[in-house]
């Protein structure tokens, strides 16, 4: 029996290209870094994981590997602060920072070591990491949301509309309107 | 596009070349064919032409819609560049705009005079009502008739179906005494068909028109103006990112070069609109006069850059709001455009926000000092929350610029480097909309009320005026310092304006473009 979500995923009401690619999203092999060294890869995970833990609910989006895919096609959103280096200097030097800190005679956690970063207690004149940890965490929900295992978390239907018509959606709408009253 | 494309030879010296096909090029394109020019339009991205499978229904698929070239945004209050404001492919940034499209508010354009702040625009009102009206006719604007600012306006179709985020506003904005009415939308409540344009479907509301409108129901330039103008004679070259000019002894242009596709190709033409938005277009100028520096450019190219305040304010509703669902903007109110307890120049509107869930999710990641566990339980929040925003007065600041910054590009260009910061006025502005927001959010039953402080849209840099000393072009948007090239698109303006730029832009385009068939 298939579940629900792949039952609408595989329905008339997704279009062909837009089922392809929450197919491939659901299908995604194992990962070999591309971008990110040995080394960094484990904190990378880590602190993708610390910043979104994927348990309550269980989730199974690959967020640290979307993150190293864009780095390695150099794929970006059409901006950076202009305070920050270039992402893949960014990545580096957080990294860096982040691995000192959390090895230390007395370490923070990750999660105290994520809330001091992002209040800016580890910023410096010429690298203000809080900025990139900004990114990070956009990056992280991004990648997290656009999983076909988030959807189904959220109960998500956004994606089914090849086959809409106004009145279905007005249909859908007035359903809305009447329980907000 | 069904109708024959027609081609020009590069060694043909067209009657014009224009550079960008979105909200400006696009209307001009058309106007300069129908008089029966040769006109050639280049585009740095590609074209889509069949969006109905072209488009997937995907936040992150449709990220080809994006200026994804990478900018460096500074100054204290730097603004998001790519899916914030900024689009590639024919068609331009319409492709994924929200397609609100109000009129502006005639008392914007005279800051100045009424206020005694910033400048006034170059322009009668009244000169931009006739292409008002022109544009939403041709588009086929859906909107309130007559609109509760502005009795003597008309919308040719009847207003767009209110989404859940517009009820919400509606029951806050009812309590709290302001008025409130549907959006002017450049989307289609009805099918339709304009004099000139092709047969077009209506909205069937599937909530990602910021992803490209799959049914060609929003007016993006891709269904509208470009297609006319393909039908009247023009020619669009895709893929063609243009990166030098050409001048003859007496300083006009005689050629653009551009790369299409790794070649560099050199069209002739007797005239250049330069219409690539006011980041690429002082960018052009700027890399233009960086290859020959005998090239005149005032101090002003890149000056007096503007984004709108934006402040949003969301909130936690008990029933679900599945945002994703219908068109994402479709209220309005501009009561606020000049309040009386008000201590800023200029003023605000405030519009309903439906959005997507990543949309919303990297707000709340940039806004939220959420972490860990607390971070997901908000976000699976998304099905219960609802927004809204406003637009509002930026004033102009000639330290607010677009530079070329010494880091390059992959076509090995300087990458445009923004500075914003903003003033005093629109702190004020700020500081009004943020508990009004609230005040409507709580009143209609909204709970775990946050803001996002936020600018939107990219506006100056290339402004107009009635003098070279401090303004780029002049009122009709002819450049003060090379006779043959004309700038329309958001560049252009003087002030911000609190109006959604676009529709703004199409009028400014068609008045150019007769302002120059006029003097040929």
């Amino acid at each position: 029996m298939q579940s629900p979500f792949i039952q609408l995923l595989q329905s008339d009401q997704v279009s062909p290209q837009t089922r392809r690619i929450l197919e491939e999203r659901i299908a995604l092999p194992g990962y070999k870094p591309g971008f990110f060294t040995a080394e960094e890869w484990p904190l990378v995970e880590a602190f993708s994981e610390a910043v979104l833990p994927q348990t309550h609910p269980f989730t199974n989006a690959p967020c640290a590997a979307l993150i190293d895919q864009a780095l390695t096609r150099e794929e970006g959103s059409g901006w950076r602060y202009a305070a920050l280096p270039p992402a893949p200097i960014a990545y580096r030097l957080a990294l860096q920072i982040i691995r000192e800190a959390l090895t230390q005679a007395d370490a923070p956690t990750i999660a105290i070591l994520l809330n001091q970063i992002q209040h800016k207690q580890h910023d410096t004149p010429t690298f203000p990491i809080s900025l990139w940890l900004e990114g990070f965490k956009v990056d992280v929900v991004r990648y997290w949301l656009a999983h076909p295992d988030t959807m189904v978390a959220l109960d998500y239907r956004g994606f089914a509309d090849d086959r809409l018509t106004p009145h279905d959606a007005l249909t859908e709408i007035q359903v809305i309107k009447q329980a907000q009253r | 596009m069904t109708a024959t494309h027609r081609t020009y030879p590069l060694d043909e010296s067209v009657d014009a070349v224009i550079i960008g096909t979105g909200a400006g090029g696009s209307p001009l394109l058309w106007r300069l064919a129908q008089a029966g020019l040769h006109v050639v339009a280049l585009e740095a991205g590609r074209a889509w032409s069949d969006p109905s499978a072209d488009f997937a229904t995907d936040e992150v698929a449709q990220s080809k819609l994006y200026w994804l070239d990478e900018r460096l945004s500074g100054g204290d209050q730097p603004t998001a560049f790519g899916a914030n404001n900024s689009g590639i492919g024919v068609g331009g940034s319409t492709l994924h705009y929200g397609a609100y499209v109000p009129r502006a508010d005639p008392r914007d354009l005279r800051l100045h005079s009424l206020q005694g702040v910033a400048v006034d625009w170059p322009l009668d009102y009244a000169d931009l009502t006739r292409y008002y009206q022109e544009v939403e006719t041709f588009l086929g604007v859906s909107g309130p008739s007559p609109y509760p600012w502005d009795p003597a306006r008309s919308y040719p179709l009847p207003p767009i179906a209110l989404n859940t985020a517009a009820h919400i506003m509606r029951r806050g904005c009812d309590t709290l005494g302001i008025k409130t009415s549907p959006a002017p939308i450049a989307a289609l409540s009805q099918p339709y068909l304009a004099t000139g344009s092709e047969h077009r479907h209506p909205c069937v509301h599937r909530g990602y028109c910021h992803q490209g409108c799959r049914n060609g129901a929003k007016a993006s330039m891709d269904v509208t103006y470009l297609p006319a103008a393909v039908a009247a004679g023009a020619e669009i070259r895709p893929q063609s990112f243009v990166t030098g000019i050409e001048r003859d002894p007496q300083g006009r242009i005689t050629a653009v070069l551009y790369d299409r596709n790794g070649i560099t190709e050199r069209q002739r033409c007797n005239a250049v609109f330069l219409c690539a938005g006011a980041i690429e277009t002082p960018r052009q100028l700027l890399l233009w006069q960086a290859a020959d520096s005998t090239l005149p450019l005032n101090d002003a190219v890149g000056r007096n850059f503007m984004a709108h305040v934006s402040t949003q304010v969301w909130a936690t509703f008990p029933q679900p709001t599945y945002l994703y669902r219908g068109f994402p903007s479709t209220l309005i109110t501009e009561d606020l455009m000049r309040p009386d307890d008000a201590d800023f120049a200029g003023g605000y509107l405030i519009q309903s926000y439906g959005i997507l869930p990543i949309m919303w999710a990297e707000q709340v990641a940039r806004s939220r000092p959420l972490l860990g566990q607390s971070l997901v339980d908000y976000l699976m929040q998304y099905p219960h929350v609802s927004g809204l925003g406003i637009n509002g007065e930026t004033l102009p600041n000639a330290d607010n610029r677009v530079t070329l910054s010494s880091e390059k590009d992959a076509r090995g260009l300087p990458k445009p480097h923004i500075t914003l910061t903003l003033g005093e006025n629109e702190e004020r502005i700020h500081l009004h909309a943020d508990p009004t927001l609230r005040a409507i959010l709580t009143a209609a039953g909204g709970a775990d009320l946050w803001i996002s402080r936020r600018t939107a849209h990219t506006i100056g840099t290339c402004r107009m005026g009635t003098h070279a000393k401090n303004s780029v072009v002049g009122p009709y948007g002819r450049s003060w310092d090379i006779p043959n090239l004309y700038i329309a698109d958001n560049s252009v303006f003087p002030t911000s304006l609190a109006a959604n730029p676009a529709l703004t832009i199409m009028a400014l385009a068609l008045r150019t473009a007769d302002h120059f068939l006029q003097q040929r």
